[in-house]
């Protein structure tokens, strides 16, 4: 299902595509660090000059001639440096957010296609690390990591060729292999193995998170066999690991700037030696080694900024790779288009089941046995009918396919008759709506939430959408009644309301078919009961109501009843008949 | 929390980086000496190069060192207070945990603890020899080039961080919002993804990701506009560590030189020497950005540890214990509840002989779970006295207690692992024999010679998923294995598929024989095999 692996140059190119807005700005960025960090060598230069001139230049006006404008010029390149650092800093600022922006929208319009498909589930965790960790990642690399790299060769090479011109040729050519080597020879230095040492300690920090995540939800085990020595023996054991792991890049790291830290002392060092000689032959004298002396110690700063480029630009190409893998994925079910002529509910044939799977078997990727299989059923227009079996029996997988969340592996699912395939999607959702038995709810006003598939609603449809989820009297004692600011996934509610805050946004789009999958688990029984006739006056014997549910006795008073069990259907009938006949549904109904 | 970080975390950083900084202190008045050599046409002396050769490699090897010492100190304070929250996570034993406290538990045991273990171990040190560096550095200057220079550079130097302070206190507000902003920007992008399959289902993707696009656009504008003001702190910074620093040193240094003091070569050195105080000015953002993670994850540790075992530890007793046969209950007078409101059992007495099979059945909530706790000590009595055996539980420590028990729950738990490694669990040197003997005796054997690897199939969450039949029997063998003489079946196939009860109830048959049993169900329809039948809500 997924893209093979892209190369490098690929990424890059479609990497660029999404981001070529950012071009100008990321420009600026590099040329403002660029011209700063100049400006900082030339304090330097600027400060050394002044020294060499009062030292040379006795007799004449020295407060007026050297000192002053010295001090002068040092106050002044201050606070253009200081200034261009802020601009520097601000349109760094101005990428991050502008690449952040760009690569958000482009996730969220590539996801939404695949969505809920590849969205449900164990996937949502995995997801959420690329729309925040992978998706920075790439953010800091447009930033913070190009922009001083492009400094780190600009800046000392121009400083270099102004001594070149300005001081010494001689002691250029000796200073030039000092940012050769820091920029352009040690971050290269055993990249691979820092590389493979990093995804090594991540592994381990995984191993490491996983390991606490089964000892926290396993402690009825642990404590119940006594097994807690054991456990933190063994995660002591993951610590050691991730701490070697950890050692290797720090080693790796530390050996490299410790080289970059020789190589720009010994620059010093051989500027000196090589001076002393030019000297003695007369050739300089010590202002010019002095000058060159200040010149290397203000590149080494912007030099040694290219440390970690190599991590993080391995890094970045990692994250883009895992961005690339799920935005460029194909969506699992393709849109009929909006050919199909909509018929009004009131219009459909009578006499055509609401809802019919036909010999209907699937299967999620990447498991070996198949979720259903060989499932045929009707449910009759107006029928309350419900599915029932264990947890794992494939229940909401067929109501993921009636949904058209999938498509079957083999055999139809038809909504009045019709394929659901050859319906546009958008319709589909429209007249089939899940309630879910976790709802995700937003964090925004209980309206909002009200009304997210239907934002036309009228107050009326509203109320009435309330009415038979028996929230009318929630809403009313919330402090902002309907404009309540619902706080991250609904803290301010309880579960039973919650799920009744679903069933009402459901109600809302007014669909031909409600399916209630485990929705009303978090209800008491007084509530339950009163929703339940609601809803059953709501369908008026002309909406289809599918019920999905562990709780066998909940389903008695339905019209039929589906019993599932390892994906495939092993009773159906009336549920007074099916208590009565000793089969599964009464082996179900006896475990209650 | 002092205990997982021993003092030396922060002592060694700070010498080293006080050796590292005179090392090249030092250095650059050498330069500076070698400046005049080269004026006077003196040539090098020995003693000089060799310093100018020796102090960088000393300066290098103090870099190294306090690396791999930080390194070194943050990964054992991490596995030592890893072990700690973890350690403290089963003392406090079977209790009923809301999903979010147990979600705060591992986080609190990852995130936290790297981030606390970060801050102490790998930061506080490090930081903390950073900020004296420069004052060394100016002792260095004062002794070697010039005692004004040094005690004006003394004054300076801690102006920058007053100066600095100020103004981040001036500009806390502002921080404050751009935080609080950007935050807006990822949290609302982040619900959308955790949210997008209910915004497909109601056809709301496409509205929902323009409403995105525009809050995103408006709240950027304002994340700017606050930044603009925010980052003004830079430019403060980067003018006072240039101004406070290399423009006071070379008008020191030119002053000094005009009046005589200074030779050429000490007045470079002394502009040369001022590149060292600068450090502090490139650590002042990390200093408050880790610094303040830091803290926060330690206060949550320390809100995690500080939570007490709601039970006393009690007393180890000898694990002797019959090795066939089973042992009696006994319940006297029990009254039991969870603190909350009113106790669940009210004054129960019951006595279940050593080796009779019972059933307690009632409706839910009558506490028929809460038998089992009290069996398994994972809850006391409010009065009265329960008996397991030879152990009164509230004398008795939980290990003993729960060494004469085995449990098979509705549901169990499966490691991240391997199947052996699942069923050592319940008996960490279990033999490959014990092991495919427990696998047959629980009815798994053919699923087991079924998978790639058989035994050392890896299963849970990155391995093999069982289903809920298998896991069950998985949970049958780890009681098997256990060999308790007293057996808690509690509902034990009421999550099973259909096609797999048969095969459960055979092994379930296997694992009670001679041992005492306790089978809890919701009514007597279920129950199969058992002695007698203790109707739960007759009692109370």
């Amino acid at each position: 299902m997924s893209a093979p692996a892209p190369r490098r140059r690929d990424l890059a190119l479609w990497l660029l595509r999404h981001t070529r807005d950012l071009l100008t700005p990321l420009l600026l960025a590099i040329v403002l660090r660029i011209v700063g960090q100049l400006v900082g060598v030339a304090l330097l230069v600027v400060a050394v000059t002044g020294v060499i001139r009062s030292a040379t230049e006795s007799g004449t006006d020295v407060l007026g001639g050297v000192v002053l404008p010295t001090v002068g010029s040092l106050v002044g390149l201050a606070l253009v440096k200081a200034l261009l650092r802020y601009l520097e800093q601000y349109s760094g600022h101005y990428v991050a957010f502008s690449a952040l922006a760009s690569l958000r929208r482009l996730f969220f319009s590539r996801l939404a296609p695949q969505a809920p498909a590849a969205t449900d589930g164990a996937a949502s965790g995995d997801l959420s690390t690329r729309a925040t960790r992978d998706i920075d990642r790439v953010e800091v690399f447009f930033a913070h990591t190009l922009p001083p790299a492009a400094s780190a060769v600009v800046v000392p090479l121009t400083a270099i060729a102004w001594t070149a011109v300005a001081v010494d040729p001689v002691l250029a050519l000796v200073m030039l292999p000092v940012p050769a080597l820091v920029v352009a020879v040690i971050p290269f230095l055993s990249g691979r193995r820092t590389w493979r040492a990093t995804e090594e300690r991540a592994r381990a920090n995984g191993r490491i998170s996983q390991h606490v995540a089964d000892s926290v939800a396993g402690v009825r085990e642990i404590v119940a066999f006594d097994h807690a020595k054991d456990r933190l023996a063994g995660l002591d054991r993951l610590g050691a690991d991730a701490a070697r792991a950890a050692d290797r890049v720090g080693i790796v790291a530390g050996v490299r700037s410790a080289l970059v830290q020789v190589v720009q002392l010994g620059g010093v060092v051989a500027v000196l030696l090589v001076g002393t000689t030019r000297a003695g032959d007369g050739v300089i004298g010590w202002p010019e080694v002095a000058t060159a002396i200040a010149v290397l110690l203000g590149i080494a700063g912007p030099a040694r900024a290219v440390d970690g480029f190599v991590a993080d630009l391995d890094a970045s190409f990692a994250s883009a790779a895992r961005l690339f893998e799920v935005l460029e994925r194909e969506p699992v079910v393709s849109d009929a288009g909006p050919a199909s002529i909509v018929v009004s509910a009131a219009d459909r044939p009578h006499d055509v089941d609401a809802v019919r799977f036909t010999d209907v078997s699937f299967g999620y990727p990447g498991s070996l046995e198949p979720a259903v299989s060989g499932v045929t059923w009707s449910i009759p227009r107006g029928t309350h009918a419900a599915i029932v079996g264990v947890s794992g029996s494939g229940k909401s997988t067929l109501t993921s396919l009636l949904a058209r969340v999938w498509d079957p592996q083999s055999g139809s699912v038809e909504l009045d008759g019709i394929d659901l395939r050859g319906i546009p999607l958008g319709e589909v959702r429209s007249r089939v709506a899940i309630v879910s038995q976790r709802p995700f709810v937003f964090g925004r006003s209980v309206r909002e939430n009200l009304v997210l598939g239907a934002p036309d609603a009228t107050k009326e449809e509203i109320a009435a959408a309330l009415h038979v989820a028996t929230l009318e009297d929630v809403v009313a004692s919330l402090p902002q009644g309907l404009d309540t600011p619902l706080r991250e996934r609904g803290a301010r509610l309880s579960g039973g309301q919650l799920q009744r805050l679903a069933l009402a946004r459901a109600l809302i789009t007014d669909p031909d078919v409600l399916v209630l999958d485990e929705s009303t688990g978090a209800l008491d029984p007084v509530t339950e009961h009163s929703v339940r006739q609601r809803l059953a006056a709501w369908a008026g014997g002309h909406r289809t109501i599918v019920e999905v549910t562990h709780r066998v006795d909940q389903v008695l008073g339905t019209d039929r009843v589906l019993v599932l069990d390892r994906g495939a259907v092993v009773e159906e009938g009336a549920p007074a008949d099916l208590a009565d006949a000793a089969g599964p549904f009464a082996a179900l109904l006896a475990r209650v | 929390m002092l205990a997982a970080t021993p003092r030396a975390a922060a002592a060694v950083p700070v010498v080293l980086a006080l050796v590292s900084a005179s090392a090249l202190a030092v250095f650059f008045v050498l330069v500076g000496r070698v400046l005049d050599a080269i004026a006077a046409g003196d040539a090098l002396r020995t003693p000089v190069v060799s310093g100018l050769i020796i102090l960088p490699l000393v300066a290098v090897a103090c870099t190294l060192l306090s690396s791999r010492f930080s390194a070194r100190a943050t990964s054992g304070a991490e596995r030592r207070l890893r072990g700690l929250v973890l350690g403290h996570v089963f003392g406090l034993g079977v209790t009923r945990r809301p999903a979010a406290a147990s979600g705060r538990l591992v986080s609190a045991a990852t995130t936290d603890v790297e981030k606390a273990a970060a801050y102490r171990a790998g930061f506080v040190g490090p930081i903390a020899g950073t900020m004296a560096g420069p004052v060394l550095v100016i002792i260095v200057i004062g002794f070697t080039v010039d005692v004004v220079s040094a005690l004006w550079l003394a004054i300076a130097i801690p102006v920058i961080p007053l100066v600095v302070g100020g103004f981040q206190r001036a500009f806390r507000k502002v921080s404050g919002s751009y935080r609080r902003s950007t935050a807006m920007l990822s949290g609302a992008f982040l619900e959308a993804v955790q949210g997008l399959s209910t915004l497909v289902l109601h056809r709301a993707e496409e509205r929902t990701g323009r409403d995105l696009a525009a809050r995103g656009e408006d709240n950027r504008r304002q994340v700017m506009r606050l930044l603009a003001a925010n980052q003004l702190l830079i430019l403060v910074v980067d003018a006072a560590f240039s101004l406070g620093t290399l423009a006071l040193a070379a008008t020191l240094a030119i002053v000094r030189l005009l009046d005589g003091t200074l030779s050429p070569g000490a007045a470079v050195a002394l502009v040369l020497l001022s590149t060292l105080l600068t450090g502090p000015a490139d650590i002042v953002g990390q200093f408050f950005y880790i610094g303040a993670t830091g803290r926060a994850a330690e206060r949550g540790l320390s809100g995690v540890l500080a939570e007490r075992p709601a039970l006393p530890t009690g007393r180890t007793e000898s694990r002797e214990r019959p090795t066939s046969g089973g042992v009696s209950i006994e319940l006297d007078h029990v009254t039991a509840g969870y603190g909350d409101g009113a106790p669940v059992l009210r004054d129960l007495s019951l006595s279940i002989a050593a080796g009779e099979h019972v059933a307690l059945v009632g409706p839910s909530g009558v506490g028929k779970s809460t038998v089992a706790a009290l069996l398994s000590r994972h809850l006391l009595p409010e009065s009265g006295a329960v008996r397991v055996g030879h152990l009164d539980t509230r004398a008795a420590s939980g290990e003993s207690v729960r060494s004469l028990i085995a449990v098979v729950d509705q549901q169990t738990t499966l490691f991240t692992g391997s199947i052996a490694d699942n069923l050592r669990v319940a008996k960490a040197d279990a033999t490959t024999e014990e092991l495919h003997a427990a696998v047959t005796s629980a009815g798994l054997a053919a699923d087991v010679e079924r998978m790639p690897l058989g035994l050392d199939t890896p299963v849970g969450e990155r391995g093999l998923s069982l289903s809920g039949g298998q896991a069950q029997r998985i949970a049958i063998a780890r009681a098997l294995l256990r060999d308790a003489p007293v057996v808690i079946l509690d509902e034990p196939t009421s999550q099973v598929d259909l096609a797999s009860e048969a095969a459960i109830v055979d092994a379930l048959r296997t694992l009670s024989r001679n041992r005492t049993v306790v089978t809890i169900a919701h009514r007597t329809s279920a129950i199969r095999d058992v002695d007698r039948i203790i109707e739960l809500g007759a009692h109370s």
